[in-house]
């Protein structure tokens, strides 16, 4: 049973256990992006560095076994510069948003994208229950209701604006009394978000064919407004640029804890790109941290292909051997490993 | 039968050979890689088919090295060094003059014809041959970006003919007998001493001389090789330097008189001879030079001792009985007769001896962890995956005296209690694994180890060109199968090594010490060198100096003593400006701070670090910023990819340092590149990220002027490229060899008028300034608007 502090507080843990558990008894906050209970530590983060006596290289806590007598730095002003360097280098890299230009241009940041998807599956019930849980009455629209999201839709760069102010009243005339629930929104709006910036017109080309989005509709009678099927035809034409992992990504979190913007270090992110092929998943590998918690999982689920860490250093990516389709790789771990993924790397269709 | 299936029989038979346990992975990719040129698709799948081995880790592991072949290549393969005395010297537009001359499109490396791939290889360990390429089999030495079409002509021909054996000979059997020995260390075969070797074999053939022929190690001058030394019984060994094929036949002559008169006058006019021809000259590659009658040079061997490379000149490295005649096992019989393990290690310590591989870990308290594990199972690891681009001291070691290091490994698993050794040896050091594989063989079939009472198993491991691996728990990982990614630490090797069991990991030069450790005993050892760094170090004496090659000077020893009195001072009359020691990890010690020891901390005091052992030295046509981002681009080019600050980190600042060598720097980006390289170095996992940021921090410490100078635009050495410019003087008469010689057609052909460059065309390569029979290209700084 070693005794140890951290940041000048004493605590005694089990043997065997980790400096961040350590922190954890005594309810210090250590970030962690790496880092699962369950799965071998990969250390590769470094955003849970601590100093320990006084030594000059940090040490990630989550993989250091707690000594009797050890003294931990976990908040000074040295290793908070550090969490944040790991931090604002893995954020100089990463290609996507946390939240989607239409909602953040939204007055009442209603999350369009998700509201989208469920008027894409044709469910107007749950769209309607879900824009009224956002604060929107659906008795009246304002006249100028979705106009700001609307001008902000990537899309209008590619062809058109997807219709948001159309569809959405459709769905708003479409409230039923089966007392459909709200759901699959973002829990809450949050003001930190990470930018990438415009997209190129060969990523929103890509963002189209990988979500194999629909082209412009015309509708048959513009007076008229949209037909149902017409709404959702034009609700698929989403090209999902907001991240669906963006209420519970461990990144943003850590962002916002850390105060980061991107920025200090000026290099061309690289392309958004996403892979829909999956039925349960998609992957973006633009939001890879490279943290290998899906390789463990795939893994351990006895995936034949699996998913590898191919090449070295910088050029390292996850990939399916051979670069085959990720639905031959992850045939039985799909949702598990989007579960462990602490970013929207690889993050589940739909929420269940 | 299908061809697949054939493949898959192929397989079959590696596996059989190679196990199915995980640790099988890398012989059998080197295997499949052997047999087919590359790693095939149905070849790995088969591997998953038939092993324990899962799919995801033999593609991440054969994708982690750059060894390992995924498409097939060219039928040649052109290795262009990319060393650090390599680079200095011009690699980069080595590389450039092959691509444009194969007429390569960026990231294309195999000629339309699938005739040649070209590739960039780390270190070809040919430092004082340097700027190297290696074509197939063949090293090709001083080339220069003009001459690459003549040595793929040259090597297109060689391709073509195969060397005759050399005719047997018969000897007699009685009385002290002359011996003719020829150095076939790597950088000697590179200089041409296999074809020597050959034609010494012919020559005493033809002159009917008693004498035996004997290839020897490494002599250590490899500024002078091809080496061949004549050693008569009562006679001053001589030895003849740069020897060509064509002079073999005078040396010999010299020294075994031809039976008749005309024999004798052929003998006689040989010793008069000043200058000998050699048969063929062509240009662009520097053919080894013409004086052979250079005497031993005493200033280059005096200021050394050598104990790691005791009688590395002078043995036969397979001979086994002259290894035990020299002493040979004498010190691993003393440690198991006369000394407990407890003892030895005792020994050890108090000899003071500190880890040759970089980090300077005092060895007995190592070894000391090892023995006090309580475990049934122990293992010796030899480190040999020498990745620093610009050091091959433990290359020379394995090829010359691998029965020293084998000898080493026996002492250490007695201390130890190991009754396990594996020696990790890169395999792009494909002579060193041969002679040490047949050293092993050799030591089995006498039973040597067994006659002194000592179970030791001894099995090679070979690397595939990541220079990560040679981080102890990198390695480690790499021999259990998996990727070379290091781990934390502790625990530490010693205590969970392979396999979980604790594991002694020493380094080449280190196990190479022992004996002589043993045999002199630990003060004579204690007594060279300084209180904190004892004995001699190992340097790969490299760079701009009159001599270079492989040295072993005692510790202490100051920089300007190396430089001066066994480098022989600067080449070509320019000033002395830094040298650049430790590698890659390693910083660069201005001319200012030469008096510095060599000492592992007075090193690390003016920013360096002793690192494995290179030793360049630059002048005043150096920028220290190229030569920063030189070593930068090799760390981030080798890290592992784990950790964040190490795998974005490194890539940052490189990207901030070309920023500034481009002259489109500010002092922000100055003042931040220091900022990150700070972070970097306290966050990052293992020593390779934490040490990247060195050669960063000692030039902005030591050499701030030449970064702010780029921060102006300026490249006060005239050397990046992007801030210069070429320039014809009044000095022109007019030749139009420049103009010829120009790859991108940047001189108009303008006969006996002076010629002009055009600047926007010109690609900077230097062929002109080169080829200009009469200096009148200059490099001046770029006009900036």
């Amino acid at each position: 049973m070693p005794r140890l502090t951290i940041d000048d507080r004493a605590v005694e843990v089990q043997d065997g256990a980790t400096v961040l558990d350590a922190a954890d008894a005594l309810g210090i906050d250590i970030p962690t992006l790496c880092f699962h209970p369950e799965l071998e530590p990969s250390t590769s983060c470094m955003l849970c560095v601590v100093r320990i006596d006084g030594a000059r290289s940090l040490v990630p806590s989550c993989a250091t076994v707690a000594v009797e007598g050890m003294s931990v730095e976990s908040e000074s002003e040295a290793v908070l510069k550090a969490r944040r360097t790991a931090l604002e280098l893995l954020l100089s890299e990463h290609a996507g948003d946390c939240v989607a230009p239409c909602q953040r241009a939204d007055q009442r940041h209603v999350d369009i994208p998700s509201l989208l998807r469920l008027v894409g599956d044709g469910d107007f019930e749950a769209a309607a229950a879900s824009l009224e849980a956002s604060g929107v009455n659906l008795e009246e629209l304002e006249e100028d209701e979705f106009l700001r999201a609307e001008k902000a839709c990537r899309r209008g760069r590619f062809d058109q604006t997807v219709a948001i102010r159309e569809v959405m009243r459709l769905v708003a005339r479409s409230r039923g009394d089966t007392g459909a629930e709200a759901s699959d929104l973002h829990p809450s709006y949050r003001e930190y978000t990470v930018k990438s910036g415009a997209l190129s017109e060969e990523e929103l080309r890509g963002l189209v064919e990988a979500a194999a989005a629909e082209g412009v509709v015309d509708p048959a009678d513009p007076s008229a407004g949209l037909t149902p099927e017409e709404a959702v035809r034009e609700a698929r034409r989403c090209v999902h640029c907001d991240c669906r992992q963006a209420h519970a990504c461990e990144l943003r979190n850590a962002g916002e804890v850390l105060g980061i913007q991107r920025g200090r270090f000026k290099v061309k992110r690289p392309p958004m790109l996403q892979d829909h092929s999956h039925p349960d998943i998609i992957h973006e590998p633009g939001k890879c941290i490279l943290c290998g918690l899906c390789l463990q999982v795939a893994e351990r689920a006895g995936e034949r292909l699996g998913i590898a860490f191919v090449g070295r250093g910088h050029e390292m990516r996850v990939r399916v051997p051979f670069d085959e389709a990720i639905t031959e790789a992850l045939k039985v771990s799909g949702k598990a490993c989007a579960d462990v993924c602490p970013t929207g790397a690889l993050v589940r269709k739909r929420r269940e | 039968m299908s061809v697949e299936l054939e493949d898959k029989e192929v397989v079959d038979r590696l596996v059989a050979t190679c196990g199915t346990s995980p640790e099988a992975l890398m012989p059998l990719l080197h295997a499949i890689q052997e047999h087919f040129g590359y790693l095939p698709r149905e070849a790995l799948e088969q591997i998953v088919a038939t092993t324990e081995i899962t799919l995801p880790t033999v593609v991440s592991v054969a994708s982690f090295f750059d060894g390992f072949e995924t498409e097939p290549a060219g039928q040649h393969r052109i290795c262009v060094c990319h060393g650090t005395a390599c680079h200095v010297k011009g690699a980069e537009l080595i590389t450039d003059a092959f691509a444009r001359h194969l007429e390569l499109a960026p990231g294309q490396h195999t000629d339309a014809d699938g005739i040649f791939t070209l590739s960039k290889v780390a270190c070809l360990g040919c430092c004082t041959l340097a700027p190297a390429v290696r074509i197939g089999e063949t090293t090709y030495g001083h080339v220069t970006a003009d001459g690459v079409d003549a040595v793929l002509a040259d090597y297109l021909a060689r391709a073509g003919r195969e060397e005759s054996e050399a005719p047997a000979r018969v000897l007699g059997d009685d009385g002290e007998i002359t011996e003719v020995r020829v150095g076939l260390g790597s950088c000697c075969v590179a200089g041409g001493s296999g074809e020597v070797h050959a034609e010494v074999e012919r020559a005493l053939h033809r002159a009917k001389a008693r004498a035996t022929v004997k290839r020897v190690g490494c002599v250590g001058m490899c500024h002078q090789t091809p080496l061949v030394e004549v050693v008569e019984p009562s006679a001053e060994p001589k030895l003849y330097a740069k020897v060509a094929r064509g002079d073999v036949s005078a040396i010999i002559d010299r020294h075994f008189p031809r039976p008749g008169l005309f024999g004798r006058i052929r003998s006689f006019l040989a010793r008069r001879i000043d200058a000998l021809l050699t048969d063929e000259a062509w240009p662009g590659v520097e053919r080894h030079a013409l004086d052979v009658r250079e005497p031993r040079v005493a200033d280059f061997l005096g200021r050394q001792q050598r104990l790691a490379t005791e009688f590395s000149s002078e043995l036969d490295p397979l001979d086994l009985d002259e290894y035990l005649k020299r002493g040979g096992f004498v010190a691993l019989r003393r440690c198991i007769d006369e000394l407990s393990p407890e003892e030895t290690i005792g020994t050890i310590e108090q000899s003071g001896l500190r880890g040759r591989g970089g980090a300077g870990f005092p060895t007995g308290r190592k070894w000391r962890i090892v023995h006090d594990q309580r475990s049934e199972r122990k293992v010796v690891v030899c480190n040999g995956d020498e990745g620093d681009p610009g050091a091959f001291m433990d290359r020379m070691i394995l090829e010359s005296t691998p029965y020293r290091v084998l000898e080493g490994m026996a002492i250490a698993a007695h201390a130890t209690g190991a009754r396990e050794g594996i020696l990790y040896i890169r395999a792009e050091y494909t002579l060193a694994v041969e002679r040490v594989g047949e050293s092993i063989e050799r030591l089995e079939e006498r039973g040597l180890f067994a006659t002194l009472g000592i179970e030791l198993d001894i099995v090679i491991a070979r690397g595939a060109g990541a220079f990560i691996c040679g981080e102890e728990t990198a390695l480690i990982k790499n021999l259990e199968g998996k990727r070379g990614t290091p781990r934390l630490r502790p625990p530490f090797p010693a205590v969970e090594g392979y396999q979980g069991v604790p594991t002694l990991v020493n380094n080449v030069e280190t196990l190479a010490l022992l004996p002589w450790i043993v045999r002199h005993g630990p003060e004579a050892f204690a007594a060279l060198g300084t209180e904190s760094s004892s004995g001699t170090k190992v340097f790969a004496l490299a760079g701009r100096i009159a001599r270079g090659g492989l040295i072993e000077v005692p510790m202490g020893i100051t920089i300007r003593e190396v430089v001066e009195e066994i480098g022989g001072g600067m080449q070509d009359g320019r000033a002395f400006k830094a040298v650049q020691i430790g590698g890659p990890s390693g910083g660069c010690v201005p001319a200012s701070l030469s008096y510095t020891p060599v000492d592992f901390d007075a090193l690390v005091g003016v920013g360096a670090m002793m690192g494995s052992g290179g030793f360049v030295v630059l002048d005043e046509s150096d920028c220290m910023v190229d030569v920063t981002r030189y070593f930068l681009q090799f760390t981030q080019s080798q890290s592992c990819g784990r950790c964040t600050p190490c795998r974005v980190g490194t890539l940052r600042m490189l990207e901030l340092v070309d920023r500034i060598r481009e002259g489109r720097g500010r002092l922000e980006d100055l003042e931040r590149l220091e900022e990150l390289s700070r972070q970097v170095s306290t966050t990052s996992l293992c020593g390779l990220g934490k040490t990247a940021p060195n050669p960063v921090l000692s030039t902005t410490l030591h050499f701030r002027e030449e970064w702010l100078a780029h921060l102006e635009g300026r490249c006060p050495a005239g050397r990046c490229k992007e801030l210069i410019e070429y320039s014809v003087t009044d000095k022109c008469i007019g030749c139009t060899v420049c103009a010829q010689r120009c790859p991108v057609d940047a001189i108009p052909f303008t006969p006996y008028e002076p010629h002009r460059i055009e600047t926007e065309l010109c690609t900077r390569c230097d062929v002109c300034k080169v080829a200009c029979p009469v200096n009148a290209i200059e490099v001046v700084q770029a006009c900036r608007d």
